[in-house]
């Protein structure tokens, strides 16, 4: 599986799971020091893996860049994505 | 890295929309078929290996030839217990700026680590794998045919559950 910040490239490569960012290059998990935007990003990813069950799943993530909130991911429930 | 070079990534980075202008120009390898293993192993007993292309490298390795147009296609092992300001970088076709203050931005190692420690993750693998992205012309089929079973075959040595790719 793989995040992607690139979903045209996505498309193409098709990936057996992905999580997409409509995030700037460069910074795929997020902003440098943001832990909490890091975890949430790195466990949403790790979640595809059981919760992608159709070859090719692409996931928009639903957080917009320096709109979002991130809480700790490890100290609260939720704030996962939805699959489109 | 060169003046103009850099101008370039920090447009991409700042207009990712250029990347659809990009691609128009620059078609990329595409599959037909997707590799798929159904996974049924919770992630807290599972072992996860990380894969990225963001041009990480460790300082004494060779590091990636920034110098070739087309990239370079090898991979180099990243030990899991290597300390963050011994992971170097070589990548000039992405803002590096983030990378640099943050591998976990491109190698998120330390929070997969957290991970781990909160009972969320299983385990790490060993050693992870850094690639250089952008690989093209007459890198890709080295890419395609040698770099990929070799990082295959790595992670099943390494006892993988899954591994995930992080690009930049």
């Amino acid at each position: 599986m793989c995040l992607s910040v690139s979903r045209e490239i996505t498309e193409a490569v098709r990936p057996p799971r992905a999580l997409f960012l409509r995030w700037p290059f460069g910074r795929t998990l997020g902003e440098p020091g943001a832990r909490e935007q890091q975890l949430t990003v790195l466990l949403a990813a790790l979640e595809l893996a059981t919760t992608a069950t159709r070859p090719g799943t692409i996931v928009d993530a639903p957080w917009r860049w320096r709109r979002h909130a991130f809480v700790d991911p490890l100290a609260n429930a939720g704030d996962a994505p939805h699959a489109s | 890295m060169g003046s103009l070079r850099k101008l370039v990534t920090k447009l991409y980075a700042r207009f990712p929309s250029l990347t659809r202008w990009w691609l128009r120009r620059h078609p990329i390898e595409t599959t037909r078929s997707v590799p798929f293993a159904p996974f049924t192993l919770p992630l807290a007993r599972a072992r996860l290996g990380l894969v990225t292309s963001g041009g990480v490298y460790v300082e004494g390795q060779l590091p990636f030839d920034t110098a070739d147009p087309d990239g370079d296609p090898g991979w180099r092992p990243l030990p899991v217990d290597v300390p963050e300001e011994r992971l170097a970088i070589a990548h000039e076709t992405y803002d590096t700026t983030a990378a640099l203050l943050d591998r976990n931005v491109v190698y998120p190692v330390a929070r997969a680590r957290e991970l781990v420690a909160a009972g969320r993750l299983g385990a790490l693998c060993d050693e992870h794998v850094g690639l250089m992205g952008h690989i093209d012309g007459r890198h890709l089929a080295a890419l395609v045919e040698r770099t990929a079973p070799a990082v295959a075959q790595h992670f099943v040595r390494q006892r993988a559950d899954l591994v995930l790719l992080v690009p930049a």
